[in-house]
């Protein structure tokens, strides 16, 4: 210890403290825009099948506005709250304790519940390839290899996911004129139905590793 | 054997090598917490 310091004076920590960054922009947005693709796949394409394009567009405006006010909410206070927890955090300082252990305690259900859900459609959609393809075995290999990729931390599950982002944009850009056009050979599936089908098969897959990932 | 048996099975593989993979990760960190 330094004998210049007078003692029993406190010794002030001049380190400067922050939260250690691990994740890059490019991470961020595999993450924004994989959420996105899997919403198209899993939410937005139903509400076309239940209320027709019109009815769709509705909803996605009505959607839209309320997603902005809940993010413009978010923004406002989450720069006012000293703590980094999320929705819990704002609840603990806006509302108290109860609230905020039912806000945390939802939150955890809804991330165990989407997990559990997305590993069923992945069985799901594998088996729709074939009905041969078992989905057990691939309902505990996603979870296994969910739990691994999250053991080794969130670099590595947000690289895995970038990498499946990239592949799947890259896919979907060489793609999207023929699927447009009609002119891939699909025989069997009728022609109203290609676009669709031809994304569900395709894309469909890669989109709930999106959904399972950012679940994460 | 079809195809589809082989991929059900690469699948039961795949589940086992995490589950392997998991297992020596857990144990190496919790002997290193432990000292």
């Amino acid at each position: 210890m330094d004998s210049s310091m007078p003692e029993g004076q406190p010794v002030a920590d001049t380190r400067e403290q922050h939260l250690s960054k691990v994740l890059g922009p490019m991470h961020i947005w595999a993450l924004g825009v994989g959420i996105v693709l899997v919403g198209e796949f899993m939410g937005w394409n139903f509400t076309v099948a239940k209320g027709g394009s019109l009815g769709s567009i509705i909803a996605c405006w009505i959607i839209g506005l309320l997603y902005i006010s809940l993010v413009m909410l978010n923004t406002e206070i989450g720069s006012v709250m000293p703590e980094a927890g999320g929705q819990y955090a704002m609840a603990k300082y806006l509302l108290g304790p109860l609230a905020a252990f039912n806000v945390g305690l939802m939150l955890v259900f809804e991330y165990v519940m989407l997990e559990a859900a997305d590993a069923l459609v992945v069985g799901a959609i594998l088996q729709s390839v074939n009905p041969e393809i078992q989905s057990l075995p691939f309902v505990i290999l996603t979870l296994l290899v969910l739990t691994y990729l999250n053991y080794r931390g969130v670099y590595a599950t947000l690289t895995c996911h970038y990498s499946l982002g990239l592949y799947h944009h890259s896919r979907l850009a060489l793609r999207y004129p023929f699927l447009c056009a009609g002119s891939e050979p699909a025989a069997l599936v009728p022609a109203d139905q290609r676009f669709a089908f031809r994304l569900d098969r395709h894309s469909g897959g890669l989109a709930v590793w999106h959904l399972v990932l950012s679940g994460h | 054997m079809s195809v589809w048996t082989v991929l059900n099975w690469g699948a039961w593989l795949g589940c086992a090598v995490f589950a392997y993979l998991l297992a020596v990760d857990f144990i190496r960190v919790e002997k290193g917490r432990r000292g």
